[in-house]
């Protein structure tokens, strides 16, 4: 797959990018501290810049740390998805890679799962956080305007 | 063979309609287009049954065990066309045991001694093995269709029988089976000279393929109309077989490599430029987004889109479903989330069927976008729409109620919220009234699965008003017998009941006895059932097979049990060949 890509389409400038110091609402910070016990620090102003392929070891790492707990252990045959598609799935699963961390808002004592693997760039970011954590992020583009979402 | 009289009285210029020769019935018959009408014609009078029954040409046997091989070929001696199915549906989801039966070879033994015409030949969900398709293969020399789906228990040695014996062989579709792959090649065994091939379908193959046999295969078959590859089949590969078959009109796609490259996206996208035909496309596997605009071209002429086991997502896939403005089917997975399926409900209008699968079914925790409003969406703006099945997370009764005005016109709703017992997530309630919305609104309902939090009151809103509802799914549903009382004493036209996991007990099935004859099956597992009730129902109904199974892996055969056991599994369906023979044992028939 493609290296991941800073900022989606157009690529951001590094002013855009989140910072915890100004924006006491959201904080990430603390994500990167609180997962990166047993690894090196994913410098959580999101601005990764990682090449990514099936070998990093870092990636590795990751798909183990925060492992989500598969309901298929509980209830083998719900819901009622085909074999084919079942397999499909797990293959997929095993081959797809995943970046995981762990975003806190402040204020709020349970931290919320991402993948981030699974979006396209800033933007969505930003509006799946507003719909997980269900509060407007403000943030500093470019041209120095603050955009309400 | 009845003959009118040509000595009527003279003022009748035609035999009277009672003494019409038996060619003229057929030739009647032959207009009514369901088999359930011919039936009822062949129960009006003895020369009609004889005319029907000797006329007909296309024989479908929905229940394996309803009846034997031998009454069928009995009854309806010139069959060209069987479809047989097996296990009951929910053997799809892995709830009945291995080994329960549905054996193909009896039918295929008695199809080859009385239907030695025999054109085609389809199973769906039953044991076939290589022997059977040596058989079939020996056996009718004007063999055309082998339809095999959800079947299991041949390999591709019985395949290459078939390609090696059935010179006229139109159609090997193989959908969703599990075939074990010997290592041989046999796509290779369709003779040079054979160039009959209209429709081939290996796609549930897991092994590789000879990319070059295939490729002389597909030239030489020139009225190849469907062609659907395996995963083995390489995107660059899947070009050059275009190229070959650019009169293709249904094509399964083989695997999409993960890696983009340019000229492989140029070769596709020119290779498609040659299919004008092309109306329904499947498979992409892996797809990455920036593959889809090599299907550009297409887009518009495309009536059927299967993109279930794409796991492929962003605006790249949206842009692309919403430039097939012909749409008439889609399946996709829940990464389109709302807002691609907002997209698609302003883009493709002529949608008749939607079919939303789960990305990530196992993980406990919402990451795709996939909600209510997806479906809203799509059922206001696509006025054709009639068949839905959609996975998703949550639902309100708002969002059903307001889908049921708006698509009246629904024959099948299907809705599975993957967490059991999920409420409507704002009001908290439980989701009665939103399915009770559907069933009043949807008067034409024919098959119905319902899910979320639901009580016995929504079983009485489907029992009073599903009168055309032939097909109904319920899981972890219901709070009493009350319930599936409901259901039983009403739904007029009920075919077939799948019921697990249910607080549904002794008392209403006894109730309603009489009308599991009306019906083709009911399934009831992990239910309050009693093995003393299953007794006594299969002592009032002697028409019925009522089948009992239990866990496999228990040690305690059936036979010990007392009246009082619980029940894990109930299988009960009319049938007029007696109770079977072949059933393995964890299953008995009481």
């Amino acid at each position: 797959m493609a290296e991941c890509k800073s900022g989606g389409d157009g690529g951001r400038s590094p002013s855009s990018s989140m910072d915890s110091s100004t924006h006491p609402a959201l904080s990430t910070t603390s994500s990167g501290s609180r997962t990166a016990s047993r690894r090196r620090d994913l410098s959580t102003d999101l601005q990764l810049g990682l090449s990514l392929s099936p070998a990093s070891s870092l990636l590795a790492v990751e798909a183990k740390s925060i492992p989500s707990t598969p309901r298929n252990q509980i209830l083998p045959d719900w819901p009622p998805i085909k074999p084919f598609l079942r397999s499909a799935l797990a293959a997929s699963a095993r081959r797809r890679r995943t970046l995981f961390v762990k975003v806190y808002m402040e204020g709020v004592p349970i931290g919320r799962k991402l993948d981030l693997l699974l979006l396209e760039g800033y933007e969505s970011l930003l509006a799946k956080l507003c719909h997980m954590f269900k509060t407007p992020i403000t943030y500093k583009l470019k041209t120095c305007c603050h955009i309400l979402l | 063979m009845g003959r009118g009289g040509s000595h009527a009285a003279p003022a009748a210029a035609s035999p009277p309609w009672h003494a019409l020769p038996d060619e003229v019935w057929e030739h009647a018959f032959s207009f009514l287009p369901a088999d359930s009408d011919r039936g009822a014609a062949a129960a009006a009078c003895r020369s009609w049954l004889r005319a029907e029954r000797r006329s007909r040409r296309r024989l479908v046997i929905a229940n394996c065990y309803a009846a034997s091989p031998q009454d069928a070929v009995d009854r309806f001696p010139s069959v060209r066309a069987v479809e047989v199915k097996g296990k009951p549906h929910f053997a799809d989801f892995g709830l009945v045991p291995p080994g329960w039966g549905a054996a193909a070879a009896p039918w295929v033994a008695a199809a080859a001694d009385g239907w030695p015409l025999l054109e085609e030949l389809s199973f769906k969900r039953m044991y076939v093995t290589d022997d059977c398709l040596e058989m079939i293969a020996a056996s009718f020399r004007n063999f055309q269709v082998l339809r095999l789906v959800s079947c299991e228990g041949f390999s591709t040695s019985g395949l290459a029988a078939i390609a090696a014996g059935c010179r006229n062989v139109r159609e090997l579709d193989l959908q969703e089976n599990e075939i074990e792959d010997c290592s041989i090649h046999w796509l290779s065994l369709f003779p040079e000279s054979f160039t009959s091939l209209v429709t081939l379908n290996f796609s549930c193959l897991e092994g590789d393929v000879d990319i070059t046999v295939l490729e002389r295969l597909v030239t030489r078959c020139r009225n190849l109309k469907t062609l659907k590859l395996n995963n083995a089949i390489p995107l660059d590969k899947l070009a050059s077989l275009l190229r070959k078959a650019p009169q293709i009109v249904e094509l399964g796609t083989g695997r999409f490599s993960a890696d983009y490259h340019l000229d492989l996206f140029s070769k596709l996208a020119a290779a498609f430029a040659g299919c004008k035909s092309l109306r329904r496309l499947s498979g992409a596997w892996d797809a990455v987004p920036e593959y889809l605009p090599a299907f550009y071209c297409v887009c518009e002429g495309l009536t059927s889109l299967n993109l279930s086991y794409a796991t492929v997502r962003g605006p790249e896939l949206v842009k692309f479903i919403s430039r097939c403005k012909n749409l008439q089917l889609l399946w996709v997975m829940d990464l389109i989330e709302d807002h691609g399926l907002a997209a698609v409900a302003s883009s493709c209008n002529k949608l008749q069927e939607l079919r939303v699968f789960p990305s990530a079914p196992f993980d406990a925790a919402e990451q795709v976008s996939l909600t209510e409003r997806g479906l809203v969406d799509v059922s206001a703006s696509c006025p054709m729409l009639e068949s839905v099945l959609y996975f998703c997370r949550r639902m309100t009764n708002e969002a059903l109620i307001t889908i049921a005005k708006n698509r009246p016109n629904f024959t099948c709703f299907r809705l599975c919220i993957i967490e059991p017992h999920t409420p409507d997530y704002i009001t908290h309630q439980p989701l009665d009234a939103g399915f009770s919305a559907i069933v009043e609104s949807c008067k034409g309902l024919r098959r119905l699965s319902v899910s979320g939090l639901l009580t016995d009151r929504v079983f009485r809103s489907i029992g009073a008003h599903a009168d055309r509802l032939e097909m109904l799914s319920i899981a972890f549903a219901g709070n009493s017998d009350l319930g599936l009382h409901y259901i039983l004493s009403g739904c007029k036209s009920l075919k077939k009941l799948e019921i697990r996991d249910c607080p549904f007990g002794d008392k209403p099935l006894l109730a309603n006895a009489a009308k599991l004859e009306t019906m083709r099956s009911l399934w009831m597992s992990s239910c309050s059932l009693t093995l003393g009730a299953c007794r006594q129902l299969a002592r009032k109904m002697p028409r019925l097979s009522v089948e009992v199974m239990n866990d496999p892996r228990r040690a305690c055969p059936l036979d010990s049990l007392t009246d009082e056991s619980h029940v894990e599994t109930l299988y009960v369906y009319r049938t007029i060949a007696g109770p079977r023979s072949d059933t393995p044992a964890c299953v008995q028939i009481v």
